[in-house]
């Protein structure tokens, strides 16, 4: 490794490596490292969420998304397991926890989420927890469900219902239990939300809502845990050996503060993935980007925006002025629900309205968001053929005032929308 | 779907809809209503870029069959 790089990247999974590979078509010479506190080469963070990784004790081959020989191809160096510690703007230099130093001409920060842990555990019994973030997290999580047949998931988000889909999947006995009243609180409403409950209760998984693990009890390994009702008190004791915890994520940015860079919930860029200081950009979970279609800053933490994001900020590194305009959108099918969202789907401010589409006994359901009589995101629940329409009218800025009654019936057409309304 | 050579099928299930295929290979992937990889009809295919873009989809939801001799291209079996 050298000590000057004229290209800098802080972390190796997807944005830092698109933005590597998308610096090497225009800057073939230029000196380039990225520097990754995990001890891999890109892999893909979806098979983690696929039962076929847990099935069998090997990686499957679609785990490592780029080749050792990959790297000192294309001339970029990879140094592994390196912590950065410090960051200073003005001298362009970082420093890493080895005591090494290493100067840039410019800085790429892509460097991630951790998981948020579970509050309120002593430690002890807190080590026993597993935690899907990162690869070595998820072989944990492999080696211990080999012989676990009952499983704790505690949250109600995105990670937490892939692992009830896929520890059902594997014959697993899971139990899930959410602190707020309604899963995926931070993105669904209610009606979207009874969806979920009702697949879990379908697929055999025993619920405990508004409900936080109280202690852990067990001496070499789990063996029975202590749920309590923070409404009621209510205290269950129940058997488990494994338990998994998806409580939502956050970003370890004291360094990068420190440094005079600007954060929120996450590092602040432009939509050229800029941060507020001259050659830094950011990139993947930890941006916090302006959003040209929401007109304001998003945290939004996928595969895709972040593959996207290492895109735009590498083309802005070597000087080919990029901007993110995309309406961002996340799918998938898990317990035997489509569920999608797409565009704004942050919590409902002043201006923003919501209408309806479909509904819980059609079996189908839409929450769209509207703003000025435009949509702007959406919740989908059965509807995900939609998609396509709602990315449409959403990026395209079209008026529905005229439609506002029609809009709520499923049978209602988007389309028609699309090619009657103006932008 | 089939080419002279390949079979080329999408996972339905396991496709995100991220559009890397097409970036890569956009004479062969194209996105349906649900935003998911969809392949072209009649598609001319690139052998290097219906690869590479099997080998980078995170997802592993493009499988490659060789027509001719009845060998998984990818995802390997190994």
């Amino acid at each position: 490794m050298l000590t000057h790089y004229k290209y800098l990247i802080i972390g190796g999974g997807i944005a830092g490596t698109t933005a590597a590979e998308t610096i090497r078509q225009y800057d073939k010479d230029g000196t380039l490292v990225i520097l990754s506190n995990e001890s891999h080469r890109l892999y893909s963070r979806i098979v983690l969420s696929k039962p076929e990784f847990y099935e069998n004790a090997g990686a499957p081959r679609t785990l490592f998304l780029r080749k050792p020989e990959w790297y000192p191809v294309n001339n970029i160096d990879l140094s592994c397991d390196e912590t950065v510690i410090g960051l200073n703007t003005k001298e362009k230099r970082i420093s890493l926890a080895s005591g090494k130093y290493i100067e840039y001409d410019k800085l790429l920060l892509a460097i991630g989420v951790q998981p948020l842990p579970l509050p309120g555990l002593e430690s002890l019994e807190a080590k026993n927890i597993l935690y899907l973030h990162n690869l070595d997290q998820a072989k944990e999580i492999q080696k211990h469900i080999i012989d676990s047949k009952i499983v704790l998931v505690v949250g109600g988000g995105f990670i937490a219902i892939e692992f009830c889909d896929l520890l059902t999947k594997l014959k697993r006995e899971v139990i899930s239990v959410i602190a707020s009243s309604w899963y995926w609180r931070s993105t669904f409403d209610e009606i979207s939300s009874r969806f979920i409950e009702n697949a879990l209760k379908k697929n055999g998984i025993e619920i405990y809502t508004e409900s936080l693990v109280k202690e852990i009890i067990g001496k070499s390994r789990i063996e029975e845990v202590n749920i309590c009702n923070i409404k009621t008190g209510k205290q269950t004791t129940i058997s488990c050996s494994t338990i998994i915890a998806a409580i939502g994520t956050r970003c370890d940015l004291d360094w990068v503060k420190e440094s005079g860079i600007k954060c929120n919930k996450g590092i602040l860029t432009n939509e050229y993935m800029e941060t507020n200081m001259s050659d830094v950009w950011a990139a993947g979970d930890c941006a916090e980007y302006f959003d040209l279609i929401c007109d304001r800053h998003i945290k939004l933490a996928n595969w895709t925006n972040a593959r996207t994001h290492g895109k735009i900020a590498g083309m802005n590194m070597v000087g080919r002025r990029s901007s993110y305009r995309k309406t961002t959108f996340y799918s998938t099918e898990k317990l035997g629900l489509s569920i999608c969202f797409v565009g704004d789907t942050s919590p409902l401010g002043e201006n923003k309205k919501t209408i309806s589409r479909g509904s819980y006994e059609h079996g189908a359901y839409t929450e769209l968001r509207v703003v000025n009589d435009r949509i702007v995101g959406a919740t989908m629940i059965n509807m995900s053929n939609e998609l396509n329409s709602l990315v449409s009218l959403i990026e395209n800025g079209v008026l529905i005032g005229n439609h506002l009654k029609e809009i709520g019936n499923p049978n209602f057409d988007l389309k028609f929308i699309n090619k009657h309304e103006k932008q | 779907m089939k080419s002279n050579k390949y079979s080329i099928t999408i996972d339905y299930e396991a496709c995100i809809g991220c559009g890397l295929c097409n970036e890569i290979a956009p004479k062969i992937f194209t996105s349906d209503e649900q935003m998911k990889s969809k392949i072209i009809d009649n598609a001319l295919i690139d052998e290097e870029l219906l690869l590479k873009a099997a080998e980078e989809c995170a997802s592993g939801a493009i499988i490659i069959i060789n027509n001719e001799t009845g060998e998984k291209i990818w995802p390997k079996d190994d």
